[in-house]
């Protein structure tokens, strides 16, 4: 008897008019030459670390458009015509170090419900090498559910090893990667295999859905962020044949994969890196945007910091060691999509130049551009509105302030994330955490609020060096534009006890107690 | 607040009414006569064929000038009576306004938006005199009223009051051409981009031909302008417009005319923009009224055009024509701040409410505010310090009409250059050589001279110069921003009075 099902979660995305796009560019450029006018410098160090942070903005918002381009290709279209018949076996691998049993058994449960003929069930149990203590109550589960359980005793790659030692031991022609928490619906095999009749299809990939994304704010904030990543963006990139492996609700080619090489085990972000070799084989991929699984988002800012960092540090590593611009037999698209979604985390270097700029004009009154203040508006203000008027419409008006907001304070984060890649430092695979942990994580928001008492200082002494002057206003203003942007951030920080009531309805309850 | 959205109109409109009256009213009485309304009452107390050729010579439209024509002889041609008929176009504008916003939003957005206009220090101050300024604003609302109505029934409705209402629109300001091709091409983009259900071309055909015989019968008036040339040096001189104007506009809209150093320090604050941005594209739920693609589009493209056209034929960018498109900037303003979540909306309307009140305060009452012209304490001075053996020099000429308003006194009052209004003719054109002369035959009669410098035609320094090199300064009176007295000694061969 099949399970009555409530609602099915939506993906919210949209596609932009052409005219609308073209107008961006329009904009884009008439700002970009605005740059270029070198009666504008001011303090030559400071202009050209603001124009290093406007070519890098301006880079990302065009490769963004070309993003989210309209074209005539539907994927879905694809899957009909080549409706496959044959029935593959599958391999469903679910990806287990130390996440609770409970969570687990939920995750085998929906898979078993899988409406298919042939696939088996594999828990990859890595709880022994990760020196977790239910190792051993997983593979209990597994016994008790009637699924494989393969533990690793020994070896390295963290989860990409761990899905490489899997793939030595199954046979599966298809492969479907789950994490622990993520629950499959029924008909997740009857919608993604079909795609394989094309026998060119390296993978389809499929969003990563947080069903907790109203259990607070982190976890609200962290699948607003993915909803649009998920959303415009990634179904942009499958027009384009660049869709990325997100690490769990992926159905892989067995073939391509050996023919990548496996999961890329030298890179923390594995699954992107893989996508990218897959795509080197000359491989096809596809992008459903339709929701075939739903897990759990990390639900306190600790555990959001984490994932962040790894996706930042595996980006970032991809930026520097396999920048896709040299790689050979991908086409321009894949090229331009690789590098914007890895390019995407070197924004904290750019934001932290914003945030100096302004800090600096306050204390010593150095200004890095001479023009006036209404030209750069005039070119500025209308190209932010358009920018943002199509994520809107986009994004199908999915994008809140708060994951913005959140985006603009992960800097830290990127920024100790290029550290610790450009000082080589080891940074461990780390399973983000199905439930809130327990304590105050003020510590990740010190540099937000050091920040702010900076700016409050710097208002002073700008208005006693200067008075208020045009150029104090607009620093001031753009001080407090961050201040406003780190508040969502510095909110969950800590139980300010009712101090933030915009931001704290939601706050989780480990931080509010 | 908390609870005037659940009031009935009627219930909320009159008190909202109540406050815009009695704040206008403050500010029709307690400013001086200025420059451009003098010549209005004094063009206005002629016949009506003198009143059309001198509106035409003056470059004007007659449509307002004829209604205060009406107005004055039945009422009287005091100052407040004649400003009194713009108060009666602005409350006219209130309730226009609340029709045309509820229209196309809802209750919520229309009487925020009737709050925020008559709240507008710049709004106040242009209902509040005695120009076309205010019939103006009304004429444009009525037009997209018929405009909303035209396009939403495919051209059935609001025909023919569109038709009257660009009409009148056309003889109340030249610049309402801006707002009718601002319509135009509105109208055109969206049957071209197919936002309308089906690309039906009917409507603009229909569109363009009202236009066309509006133009038409507005014909006649251009023909009887060309006639009679044009009297250039009457017209104020406006610099070319930069970014700063553009910004300045905005600024005006919403804060009225405070002192110049605010008004930067406001324009500096443009990232406050960029967040308002950042947080209104981020609502999970914006509601979206129907056609504000239309007031965005009527309220940026006629200023985009007006800027354009300053740079492609002659500068022409000035914030008070540009009055006819502020309305539709409080539509937008409401619709933002209605927006966001209800204690958001309240608290960002209550402040911006509370900065309008603060600036229409510091605009009528502060001696640097930009946009004051107290003649009337000037005449006083005057009154008080020129005696017959003295002359008082008005600089430009035009001057002459509120400064005849007030003065009563005995000296003999003269332009630099020496204009006679009644002869055929504009006012001559200024020369330093011509000046000397003039001064000459002064310092045969008189004693001293009182010049009194306001607008700048492009030979403020020159005369300032000439009287600082070749005469002794006695006193100097400001009195507000470009309006000063300066008193020269003429003559040493007889004793100054005491």
């Amino acid at each position: 008897m099949t399970k009555p099902r409530l609602k099915l979660p939506v993906i919210s995305s949209k596609v932009s008019s052409k005219a609308l796009l073209v107008l961006n560019s329009i904009l884009a450029l008439i700002y970009g030459f605005w740059w270029l006018d070198p009666s504008h410098i001011g303090h030559p160090l400071f202009y050209f670390s603001l124009f290093f942070g406007e070519v890098y903005h301006l880079f990302m918002a065009f490769t963004f458009w070309q993003t989210i381009w309209p074209q005539d290709y539907n994927p879905l279209l694809e899957k009909d015509q080549n409706a496959w018949e044959s029935n593959p076996k599958v391999d469903i691998y679910i990806t287990v170090a130390g996440e609770q049993v409970e969570v687990v058994k939920k995750t085998v449960l929906a898979a078993k419900d899988l409406k298919y003929d042939k696939f088996s069930i594999y828990i990859l149990n890595d709880g022994f090498i990760a020196k977790k203590d239910n190792w051993k109550q997983i593979e209990n589960l597994a016994s008790d559910l009637g699924v494989f359980c393969i533990t690793r005793k020994s070896g390295s790659g963290a989860k990409a090893g761990n899905i490489n030692n899997a793939l030595k031991n199954t046979k599966g022609e298809i492969v479907v990667i789950l994490d622990a928490d993520m629950m499959v619906h029924e008909d997740f095999l009857e919608k993604t295999i079909p795609y394989f009749g094309d026998p060119k299809v390296g993978f389809v990939q499929t969003p990563q859905y947080y069903k907790n994304y109203n259990k607070n704010i982190i976890a609200k904030t962290a699948w607003e962020q993915q909803e649009f990543f998920f959303g415009p963006i990634m179904e942009g990139k499958g027009r384009q044949n660049s869709a990325i492996i997100s690490g769990t609700n992926v159905a892989i080619r067995r073939k391509a994969l050996d023919e990548a090489g496996g999961m890329c085990e030298d890179n923390i972000a594995e699954d992107f890196l893989t996508s990218l070799f897959i795509y080197q084989k000359g491989w096809k991929a596809f992008y459903t945007k339709e929701v075939l699984a739903e897990g759990l988002a990390p639900q306190d800012l600790l555990s959001y910091y984490k994932q962040q960092h790894r996706w930042a540090r595996g980006s970032l590593e991809v930026l520097f060691a396999h920048n896709p611009l040299f790689k050979k037999r991908l086409s321009w698209r894949q090229k331009i999509q690789y590098l914007s979604s890895a390019a995407y985390y070197f924004n904290g270097v750019v934001v932290l130049i914003d945030l100096l700029i302004p800090i600096i004009f306050l204390y010593t009154g150095i200004s890095p551009v001479a023009a006036t203040t209404t030209s750069f508006t005039l070119v500025f203000i209308p190209l932010i509105l358009l920018i943002f008027l199509t994520i809107f419409k986009v994004s199908d008006g999915s994008l809140t302030f708060r994951a913005i907001a959140f985006s603009h304070s992960s800097f830290t984060l990127q920024l100790s994330a290029l550290k610790s890649l450009l000082f080589r430092e080891k940074t461990m695979f780390v399973v983000t955490s199905k439930k809130a942990q327990e304590g105050n994580f003020l510590f990740l928001a010190i540099p937000h609020i050091f920040f702010v008492i900076l700016s409050v200082i710097g208002v002073f002494i700008a208005l006693y060096r200067d008075g208020l002057t045009p150029s104090v206003a607009t620093n001031v203003s753009w001080a407090f534009f961050n201040i406003v942007m780190f508040m969502p951030f510095i909110s969950v920080a800590y139980n300010w006890r009712g101090l933030f009531k915009l931001f704290a309805a939601d706050r989780p309850a480990s931080v509010a107690s | 607040m908390t609870n005037y959205i659940k009031q009935p109109a009627w219930a909320v409109l009159p008190l909202i009414l109540l406050v815009a009256f009695a704040v206008n009213s403050f500010t029709l009485q307690s400013q001086s006569l200025r420059l451009d309304e003098a010549q209005s009452i004094w063009v206005t107390t002629k016949s009506v064929p003198e009143l059309l050729k001198i509106t035409a010579e003056d470059v004007h439209v007659p449509l307002y000038f004829l209604l205060l024509h009406v107005w004055l002889q039945i009422f009287g041609t005091d100052v407040v009576v004649a400003r009194s008929l713009s108060l009666v176009f602005f409350i006219t504008s209130l309730f226009a306004l609340y029709q045309l916003t509820k229209q196309v939003s809802n209750k919520k957005i229309a009487i925020l938006s009737v709050v925020l206009f008559s709240f507008s220090p710049f709004i106040v101050w242009y209902s509040s005199e005695s120009r076309m300024y205010s019939l103006f604003v009304l004429m444009s609302i009525l037009n997209s009223i018929f405009f909303l109505k035209f396009l939403k029934s495919g051209g059935v409705e609001g025909k023919f009051g569109l038709f009257l209402s660009t009409l009148f629109g056309f003889l109340t300001h030249y610049f309402f051409l801006f707002l009718v091709a601002a319509q135009f091409l509105y109208l055109l983009t969206t049957k071209i981009i197919k936002v309308q259900k089906k690309r039906d071309f009917r409507v603009v055909f229909l569109f363009t031909a009202l236009i066309l015989m509006d133009l038409i019968l507005f014909s006649p008036w251009i023909i009887y302008m060309i006639g009679l040339g044009f009297a250039s040096n009457t017209l104020p001189m406006i610099p070319l417009p930069t970014s700063y104007n553009l910004f300045q506009t905005l600024v005006n809209f919403l804060f009225g005319f405070p002192p110049q150093d605010i008004q930067s320090i406001i324009i500096s604050m443009w990232p406050f923009l960029v967040i308002i941005i950042f947080l209104i594209f981020t609502q999970k739920v914006l509601f979206r009224p129907s056609f504000m693609g239309y007031f965005f589009t009527i309220f940026f493209l006629p200023m985009i055009l007006a800027f354009a056209a300053s740079y492609v034929f002659k500068p022409l960018f000035l914030t008070r024509y540009l009055i006819f498109v502020s309305p539709f900037l409080f539509i937008i303003t409401a619709w933002l701040l209605s927006s966001y979540a209800k204690k958001f909306t309240y608290v960002l309307s209550f402040v911006l409410i509370f900065f309008m009140t603060g600036l229409l305060f510091l605009q009528n009452t502060s001696a640097s505010s930009p946009i004051r012209e107290n003649y009337q304490s000037a005449v006083t001075y005057l009154e008080k310090k020129a005696t017959p053996r003295d002359i008082i020099a008005l600089s430009p000429p035009f001057t002459i009409y509120p400064v005849e308003y007030y003065y009563r006194g005995q000296t003999k009052v003269a332009t630099i250059p020496d204009w006679d209004r009644f002869s055929k003719g504009g006012i001559p054109s200024f020369s330093i050589e011509n000046l000397q002369e003039q001064i000459k035959k002064y310092q045969e009669q008189y004693l001293r001279v009182f010049v009194v410098f306001s607008y700048d035609q492009g030979n403020k320094k020159d005369v300032e110069d000439y009287f600082e090199r070749n005469f002794h300064r006695l006193d100097m009176q400001t009195f507000s921003q470009n309006l000063e007295i300066r008193v020269y000694r003429l003559r040493y061969d007889v004793d100054l009075p005491i």
